[in-house]
């Protein structure tokens, strides 16, 4: 039986010799190939998630567009984490004490005989170059241990100042008179915030990060903590942490960011997964309902033949798209019952092919040999049905991909694909339901059109030398 | 002829194929049409006796063939395979009856699987008996092999089906039938795709291997040399009926049906310069759908007489052994 694995080898390599001879589908297993290593090794293309959001500001656009003119001076992200010796100390009142404690910036004031506010002022200073951006915010993760007489309290404020002097508060704790931890969870400010707006005394409509980052210059961060403390025995603690704060920028990574700033490109190669899943799946297993009930139904004919035929005829009359927005609609949107359905209504024209080769091969002279031997209908089936469809089960398998991806495509642009699972057919419809395209953000519209396109005309070409190669009589045509 | 029970007998074997009615048809209520492909035959075949059956194209011979094997199922009559009802076989017992009974078909380019080596289709009807283990079989495809001269069996079994001859194909068809050491073979015109110089071969091969395997064959075929050749008796089919029946040199030599000697006459000789006669018939072979009211042959006898337009001869012995359905000899 060795030499019949050798033929086997050989039957590949000769395969694979003329597949070299078709150059279009030596490009499509190619395009095929770099799909399937941009999918397995999406972490490492984009170290961002796909839906990590917040990572710029919304719409923010590639960052390769500074080398524009009109676009050099877009605001880029800035990121400030201000720990300890990051902080320069404007004023510090005798009887309070700042040092350094594990990762954490430690505030402790003693008690005294009287009653007494003691102030820490912390300032951060910092170069301001570009246009105005449009958000800004913060997080002062802090710690307060009040082992005091009642009446105590600590209060933590943070303010912006402007080149020209002004200040703005951006925080303000108010007193905090008991033990509260805010670490893990930070208290934060966000340029968004409505109520800070207004008591900043801005319109509601106005973006704060334009007003207060209006200029080019230097900008002060700073920190103001004051201590309250009754008179009488015991001491009060505050713990800082590491102090961020960031501008949201309006250049980002490959292709900028969508409404909510999650990186477009993360979405793009992430979405590779999905395609070439919900591709091969669906592909599969499409072909093997419409393998199974061709056979069958080609193989038994008569009563079976013209049930299953009806059935086929049934589902291939059936307007999907209606049906799949009403499934979506009462059971759920979930990626495999979406898999599930898509090959459920793309079968019946394999199974009419498939039962028209079965019905042609069972009245052939080889078969009727089987036959007369005794061989049982399983037997034929396998032994001499199935072995001669194999070419067409191949080309199937390979041409179905992309009329799967489109679909799939088709519905999660619709909103009916599953919403946690980042497709091209999302980023599609994101960017319709974002705006993107009246705001003419190409680069958010056009990569993952091309992607499904390069991946569908990739399985197309392939598809295409297959069938060259495994029915060579029809080369004749082309 | 010597033995007692016949190894197949048909008794008023009958294979209708309806014919697919247009709407029209079904709309106007007319009766239902069929081709009348075998229609009420009898004869029986004895053991290790080379049975013809002979006619044109479309006269029923294949049908008649494939009945009696069961691959097609007959309308009515009665089959008996060794005095055993053959029609009553079902389940294990017909899978021994394919066991014992083989089929070798005409063309030997489409009866081979193309997808499998020659090892593979010869070995397969073991496979599908469960006989023998893996050595055994090899041991009984060399010698089946070695049996229908493909020497030596090494040089064919991993070779495909294309990659053989003509008459080496037939003897591979031929192999696959005898592997199982069937009793009883239904030859199919299994010379008429091959040379005029591999049809002896293969016809000697097959008279040796019925006297190795002591079978027993049906063999149809168009060709009335190769039938006087091979066949001990001979039965002449037209439309589906038996014309004639008897020991093929006396069907051939001293032929008495009209339509046998019209056949007989049409035989083209060896010799190029000599012409072909006259041949006694007329007219094309009647629809086997529409068939004449009396005898079937008669739109094309050129000595018909009025009583054939009415009745329908039956088969009648004219001489011992010899069956002739024809009012001349009534």
């Amino acid at each position: 039986m060795a030499s019949i694995t050798a033929t086997r080898i050989e039957a590949v390599k000769s395969f694979l010799s003329e597949l070299k001879l078709h150059k279009t589908g030596l490009l499509g297993l190619g395009v095929l190939i770099l799909y399937v290593f941009v999918a397995i090794f999406a972490p490492w293309i984009s170290p961002v998630g796909p839906n990590e959001t917040g990572l710029a500001d919304s719409y923010a656009y590639p960052s390769w567009f500074s080398i524009f003119p009109g676009y050099e001076n877009l605001p880029r992200n800035i990121i400030l984490k201000l720990s300890y010796e990051d902080w320069h100390v404007l004023h510090q009142s005798n009887g309070l004490e700042y040092v350094e404690e594990n990762d954490l910036s430690k505030i402790n004031v003693k008690s005294g005989n009287v009653s007494t506010v003691k102030d820490l002022l912390l300032e951060y200073t910092f170069n301001y170059t570009f246009n105005p951006p449009k958000r800004f915010s913060g997080k002062i993760p802090f710690k307060v241990e009040i082992n005091h007489a009642l009446g105590s309290y600590v209060r933590i404020r943070c303010s912006i100042v402007t080149p020209k002097g002004r200040v703005y508060e951006v925080y303000d704790s108010l007193p905090i008179a008991n033990n509260l931890t805010r670490l893990e969870t930070p208290a934060t400010y966000d340029a968004r915030d409505i109520s800070l707006k207004l008591k900043l005394g801005f319109s509601p409509h106005d973006y704060l990060g334009e007003k207060i980052f209006n200029l080019k210059g230097v900008y002060k961060l700073r920190l103001y903590i004051s201590i309250f403390s009754v008179k009488g025995d015991g001491a009060v603690n505050v713990w800082l942490g590491v102090n961020e704060f960031r501008i949201y920028g309006m250049l980002y990574g490959i292709l900028g960011t969508d409404n909510l700033g999650c990186d477009l490109f993360s979405n793009l190669i992430y979405g590779t997964r999905v395609s070439l899943m919900v591709g091969i799946l669906a592909s599969v297993i499409s072909v093997s309902i419409g393998l199974v009930v061709g056979v069958i139904s080609g193989y038994k004919g008569r009563i079976v033949d013209q049930i299953l035929m009806f059935f086929t005829d049934t589902l291939l009359f059936t307007p999907i798209l209606p049906l799949l927005i009403a499934i979506s609609v009462f059971v759920g949107k979930n990626l495999y019952l979406e898999i599930a359905l898509i090959a459920l209504f793309s079968w019946m024209v394999f199974a009419r092919n498939t039962r028209a080769y079965v019905m042609s091969i069972r009245d052939s002279m080889f078969v009727e040999s089987a036959r007369a031997i005794g061989a049982p209908d399983i037997y034929i089936i396998f032994r001499h049905i199935l072995p001669q469809l194999t070419p067409i089960i191949y080309i199937n398998l390979v041409m179905r991909v992309p009329g799967a991806i489109l679909l799939e495509a088709t519905l999660s642009f619709l909103n009916l694909g599953d919403p946690s699972v980042p497709s091209w057919g999302r980023m599609l419809y994101n960017a319709r339901y974002a705006g993107a395209f009246f705001r003419f953000m190409w680069w958010w519209i056009i990569p993952p059109g091309l992607a499904i396109t390069f991946l569908a005309l990739a399985f197309v070409l392939l598809g295409n030398a297959l069938d060259a190669i495994l029915n060579p009589r029809l080369q004749v045509r082309r | 002829m010597n033995s007692s029970e016949p190894v197949i007998r048909a008794v008023n074997l009958k294979k209708y194929f309806p014919v697919r009615g247009r709407i029209f048809d079904v709309i106007r209520r007319r009766p239902k049409l069929y081709v009348r492909a075998v229609d009420d035959i009898t004869f029986d075949i004895y053991e290790r006796e080379i049975f013809g059956l002979a006619g044109e194209s479309g006269c029923g011979k294949t049908t008649t063939g494939k009945t009696i094997l069961r691959l097609i199922e007959p309308t009515s009559g009665k089959l008996f395979f060794k005095g055993d009802d053959l029609l009553k076989y079902d389940g294990s017992k017909l899978k021994e009856f394919r066991r014992r009974a083989q089929i070798i078909f005409q063309d030997p380019y489409e009866s081979l699987n193309p997808r499998m080596n020659i090892y593979s289709i010869v070995e397969e009807p073991l496979r599908i008996h469960k006989i023998g283990d893996k050595n055994e079989r090899l041991e009984m495809v060399f010698k089946v092999l070695e049996d229908v001269e493909l020497k030596p069996p090494e040089n064919f079994i991993y070779r495909r089906p294309h990659e053989l001859s003509g008459g080496q194909r037939q003897r591979v068809a031929i192999a696959r039938a005898m592997i199982l050491n069937p009793e009883f073979i239904v030859a199919d015109e299994p010379v008429s795709m091959l040379d005029m110089s591999i049809r002896a071969e293969i016809l000697n091969l097959m008279l040796k291997l019925r006297d190795e395997y002591k079978l027993t064959y049906l063999f149809i075929t168009h060709d009335l040399a190769v039938a006087k050749y091979i066949c001990s008796r001979l039965g002449i089919m037209y439309l589906g009926k038996l014309l004639e029946l008897g020991s093929a040199e006396k069907v051939i030599d001293e032929p008495y049906h009209p339509y046998t000697r019209a056949l007989i006459s049409a035989i083209p000789t060896p010799d190029p310069r000599e012409k072909i006669g006259e041949i006694p018939i007329k007219g094309e072979v009647t629809s086997p759908i529409n068939v004449p009211k009396g005898c079937r042959f008669y739109p094309r006898c050129v000595r018909a007489m009025d009583i054939c337009k009415e009745k329908e001869p039956k088969l009648m012995e004219v001489s011992k052994g010899h069956f002739v359905a024809c009012h001349l000899y009534a």
